[in-house]
């Protein structure tokens, strides 16, 4: 199956420290299985919906194969390859999702100003191209104004965002 | 994740040995990767654990000379006094 995988500038896995090996010449990078030195559970990758929640500065679609899991906000699998950069997620579009978090959830502290240092901490993030933090704030000021149900409106918004700005077909979970 | 899983900072470095043996339980390992994620300071520090594996993590009791043992020792156990 493809699925999406965000890794570093530097095309390194954030939390394994893996140098993923990369397409090349219009072929898929080769394949990565998973071992215990990178990681007992598998090769992590995303579904649309997830992607919010591991934002990195570079965006791949990657195959999976063998019996692939689903955890809560990702997928996991035996083995896989990276197969083509999702050169649409770059720096202008990782700082317009930002301001898109922004202007969801501007309105919030109009009618309740205690969230107002809440919303410039997304207005930061977002000028700065933050976009990771700038979600995971914003999600948080949603929460914090209409509860799990508003976190989990605001991190649903953010995955459609980034469906529709980067060519994705986004499934509900 | 909701507000009340969210996990400190001091929670994240407690679990960061468990985290690398991959002995965390799945839903703990997603908080913990969630945090840094947004957390550049733990997110630092999981780099710099990281790194400090790499290269020590191959050390044996062999390889350290007699004297340096006997610092360590006399170390944790001073610490350990202390506690």
């Amino acid at each position: 199956m493809i699925a999406h995988k965000f890794l570093g500038s530097d095309c390194t896995g954030r939390f394994s420290g893996f140098a993923w090996p990369l397409p090349s010449g219009g072929a898929p990078g080769a394949w990565v299985e998973a071992v215990p030195s990178r990681c007992a559970s598998g090769v992590h990758a995303c579904r649309v919906a997830d992607l919010p929640f591991w934002i990195d500065a570079s965006l791949w679609r990657i195959e999976l194969t063998g019996q692939v899991g689903t955890a809560e906000r990702k997928l996991v699998a035996p083995r896989g390859r990276l197969v083509e950069r999702i050169e649409a997620w770059d720096a202008v579009a990782m700082r317009e999702f930002g301001s898109a978090c922004l202007a969801r959830v501007s309105p919030l502290a109009d009618r309740s100003p205690e969230l107002a240092p809440y919303v410039a901490d997304v207005r930061t993030f977002a000028e700065t191209g933050k976009a990771g933090v700038a979600g995971f704030v914003a999600a948080r000021t949603a929460e914090m104004a209409g509860g799990v149900a508003g976190y989990d409106a605001e991190r649903e918004a953010q995955a459609r965002w980034l469906a529709d700005r980067l060519g994705l077909e986004y499934r509900d979970l | 994740m909701r507000i009340e899983e969210d996990l400190s900072c001091a929670e994240l470095v407690e679990l960061v040995t468990e985290y690398f043996e991959g002995g965390l339980p799945d839903r703990d390992r997603e908080r913990f990767e969630e945090h840094i994620v947004f957390c550049s300071g733990c997110e630092n520090y999981l780099d710099q654990m990281r790194t400090t594996i790499d290269v020590v993590g191959s050390l044996t009791e062999d390889d350290l000379a007699p004297a340096v043992a006997d610092e360590l020792l006399a170390a944790f156990r001073g610490w350990k006094a202390g506690q």
